[in-house]
C-alpha cells in the first residue's frame, strides 16, 4: 500500500504516465547497452559517472541559470572525500557515496554564498579561482592526497555486502546507472515543483522573482548546494569505481566539457544533459581513436551547428524535424 | 479613521546617485484607490519602485502599517502585503500561464480566483508565458500578484499599449479588486481613466507632489490638469 502510494506520488511529480516514457527509455539503453557492449563497461560506466555530473549541473545553468566554470570544484572534492573515507574509514561504497555527497554540498554551500552575489564574468572567474585554489590544496597536501601522483589504494567492500566488483566493471555499471537513475527520479520530482519553479522563474527574469516574494540569492544558493551534492556524489563514484583520484578531477577542462555537453543535448531539459554527455563522450572516443591530435575539431564544429542551428540542444531535434515536416505539408 | 497603509516621510530615492525623488511624501490609506499622475518622467515609476525596494533609496523613511521597511529587500516587502504590478509585466517566457501563477503563490492564495477575475487566463492556462497577447500578460501580471495576497496593489500604467476593450475590462477588474477591500496605487497615463477609478489623486512633478486631493476637486479644475499633467481636459 505505501509502495503503492510513494510511486502515485513520484509518477504525479513526474508528470503522468506520457512523462515516463524518457525514463522507460533511459532502462532500455542501459540494459541494451550492456548486453551489446559487454567489453566496453568501462567507458559506459564513465559516461554514466559524467551524467550524474552534468545532469547536476544542468539544475544550476539549465534551471537557475547560473553560469559558472568551477563545477568540478565539488567532484574534485567529492572524489578526493570519498576515496580518503574509503582508505582511513570505511570502504562502504554507500558511506562512501554519502561522503561524497556531504563535503559536495558543503565546498558547494560555502563557495555559494559568495559565488551566488556575483553576475557574468565575475562570476566565472570566481568560480574558476576557487577550483584553481582547492585544485592547488590537493596537490600540495601530498602526504594526504598523494600530490601529482594521485590518490590510490582505493578499494570497496561489496555493495550492500552482495554485489562485488568484479574485474569486467557490471557491477561498477550497474552501480552508477542505479545512482544516475535515483538522482534523475530525485531531481524530475525537484524541479517540478514549487522550488524548480522559482529557479526556472529566477532564470527568467530575478528582479521579477524577488517584486513577488522570492529570496532570489537564497534559491540560487539552494540550487548550487543541490548541484554541488550531486557532483560529489558524481566524483564519489568515479572515486570507487576507478579506485584512484588525480588532482586532473579539478581540471579546468573538465568544468568546461561538462558545459560543453550540457549545451549540446540541451539545458534545462535533465534528459538534454544526458543525449549531450552520451555524443560528446561517444564523438570524443571515436574521433580521438581516429586522430588523436585533431579530435577537438569534431567537438568544436558539432557545438557550433548546435548552437546555430539547434539553440535549445540536440534534445530538441525531433521536435524540430517533425516541424519542418509538419511546414512541408 | 482609516488606518494608514503605507506612509512616505521626506523620500529622497533614484537610480544610482541620481536624485528623482525629492522629499516625497504620502499617505495610502486602508482601503482606499489613489491615483498618482504626471507626465512622463517626473517620477511615477520611481515612486512604485521605491516602495518595493527595487531602486535606491538615498534618505527619508518609508512604513507599512507602521514598520520601517526601508532597510528590507523587495522580497521581504512583497510579504508583508505589497503587491507591484509592473509596467513592464515580467511575464515568465518559459513558463505557463498556470505556472506563473504558481510562481505567486503565498498564504494559500488560491489560483481559481486568480480565474474568477480573468475567465481568459483559464482556457490559455496551458500556454506559455511569450505565447500570450499584450492584454493577456498584463492580466497575468495583475493576477500573479493576487497570488502574493497583497494589502496594496501597486499598479504601474497597467493599461499601455492596450485595446480599449481590454482596458475596460482591467478597470473593471480593478473596481472589483476593489470592492473587495483591496488597497490599490494606479499609476497612470490615461488621465481621465485614473481620475474615474480613482477616490484621491496625486499629481508628481520633478520628484515631487504638487497637488493632493479628491479626483472630483481635479476634474473640475481643467486648467490645473493641463499645466500640470499636459492634457486639456479629461475625456472619455
Amino acid at each position: 500500500m505505501i509502495l503503492i502510494s510513494t510511486i502515485d506520488i513520484v509518477r504525479t511529480s513526474l508528470g503522468g504516465t506520457g512523462k515516463l516514457l524518457p525514463v522507460a527509455i533511459l532502462i532500455i539503453c542501459a540494459f541494451a547497452a550492456f548486453w551489446l557492449f559487454p567489453y566496453d563497461l568501462g567507458f559506459l560506466t564513465q559516461m554514466l559517472i559524467m551524467m550524474v555530473f552534468v545532469v547536476s549541473f544542468d539544475l544550476i545553468l539549465g534551471y537557475a541559470g547560473v553560469a559558472t566554470l568551477g563545477h568540478a570544484a565539488m567532484y574534485g572534492c567529492g572524489a578526493y572525500a570519498a576515496g580518503l573515507f574509503a582508505i582511513h574509514a570505511s570502504p562502504d561504497p554507500l558511506l562512501g557515496l554519502a561522503v561524497g555527497a556531504v563535503i559536495g554540498a558543503l565546498i558547494a554551500f560555502f563557495s555559494g554564498l559568495l559565488l551566488m552575489r556575483a553576475h557574468g564574468l565575475s562570476l566565472l572567474m570566481l568560480s574558476i579561482a576557487i577550483t584553481m585554489v582547492l585544485q592547488e590544496i590537493a596537490s600540495k597536501a601530498r602526504d594526504v592526497t598523494g600530490g601529482a601522483d594521485g590518490l590510490s589504494g582505493i578499494s570497496m567492500t561489496p555493495i550492500l555486502g552482495v554485489f562485488e566488483f568484479d574485474f569486467i566493471g557490471k557491477t561498477a555499471f550497474w552501480y552508477a546507472f542505479s545512482v544516475l537513475f535515483i538522482i534523475l527520479v530525485v531531481l524530475r520530482v525537484l524541479v517540478a515543483s514549487p522550488f524548480g519553479l522559482a529557479l526556472r522563474g529566477i532564470k527568467d527574469s530575478p528582479s521579477r522573482m524577488r517584486a513577488i516574494g522570492t529570496p532570489v540569492y537564497w534559491r540560487k544558493v539552494t540550487a548550487y548546494v543541490i548541484g554541488g551534492t550531486i557532483a560529489g556524489i558524481a566524483g564519489a563514484l568515479s572515486a570507487q569505481i576507478t579506485s584512484l583520484v588525480s588532482v586532473e578531477a579539478f581540471n579546468f577542462a573538465l568544468s568546461a566539457d561538462v558545459m560543453v555537453m550540457l549545451i549540446l543535448g540541451g539545458a534545462g531539459r535533465l534528459y538534454g544533459a544526458l543525449i549531450g554527455t552520451l555524443v560528446f563522450m561517444t564523438v570524443r572516443h571515436v574521433a580521438a581513436s581516429i586522430d588523436p591530435f585533431n579530435w577537438l575539431f569534431v567537438i568544436g564544429f558539432m557545438l557550433l551547428a548546435v548552437v546555430f542551428f539547434l539553440p535549445d540542444g540536440l534534445i530538441s531535434l525531433p521536435r524540430r524535424v517533425a516541424g519542418m515536416i509538419g511546414a512541408r505539408k | 479613521m482609516a488606518e494608514t497603509l503605507l506612509e512616505l516621510e521626506n523620500v529622497v530615492a533614484g537610480y544610482s546617485e541620481t536624485h528623482i525623488l525629492r522629499n516625497l511624501s504620502l499617505k495610502v490609506v486602508q482601503g482606499e484607490r489613489l491615483a498618482i499622475i504626471g507626465r512622463n518622467g517626473v517620477g511615477k515609476t520611481t515612486t512604485l519602485n521605491t516602495v518595493m525596494g527595487l531602486t535606491r533609496q538615498h534618505s527619508g523613511a518609508i512604513r507599512l502599517k507602521g514598520q520601517p521597511i526601508d532597510r528590507l529587500p523587495p522580497h521581504k516587502r512583497s510579504r508583508l502585503g505589497l503587491g507591484l504590478v509592473p509596467q513592464t509585466r515580467d511575464i515568465f517566457p518559459s513558463l505557463t500561464v498556470e505556472e506563473n501563477l504558481q510562481a505567486g503563490v503565498r498564504n494559500g492564495a488560491s489560483i481559481e480566483e486568480a480565474y474568477d477575475l480573468f475567465p481568459r487566463l483559464k482556457e490559455r492556462r496551458r500556454n506559455g508565458g511569450r505565447q500570450l497577447s499584450g492584454g493577456e500578460q498584463q492580466m497575468l501580471a495583475v493576477a500573479r500578484t493576487l497570488m502574493g495576497k497583497p494589502d496594496i496593489i501597486l499598479l504601474d500604467e497597467p493599461l499601455e499599449g492596450l485595446a480599449p476593450v481590454i482596458c475596460e475590462r482591467l478597470v473593471a477588474v480593478f473596481q472589483e479588486l476593489s470592492r473587495r477591500g483591496h488597497t490599490i496605487v494606479l499609476v497612470e497615463q490615461h488621465t481621465a481613466i485614473a481620475l474615474d477609478f480613482a477616490e484621491r489623486v496625486i499629481i508628481i512633478e520633478q520628484g515631487g507632489i504638487v497637488f493632493e486631493g479628491a479626483a472630483s476637486e481635479l476634474k473640475s479644475n481643467k486648467e490645473f490638469l493641463d499645466r500640470h499633467v499636459g492634457i486639456a481636459a479629461p475625456h472619455h
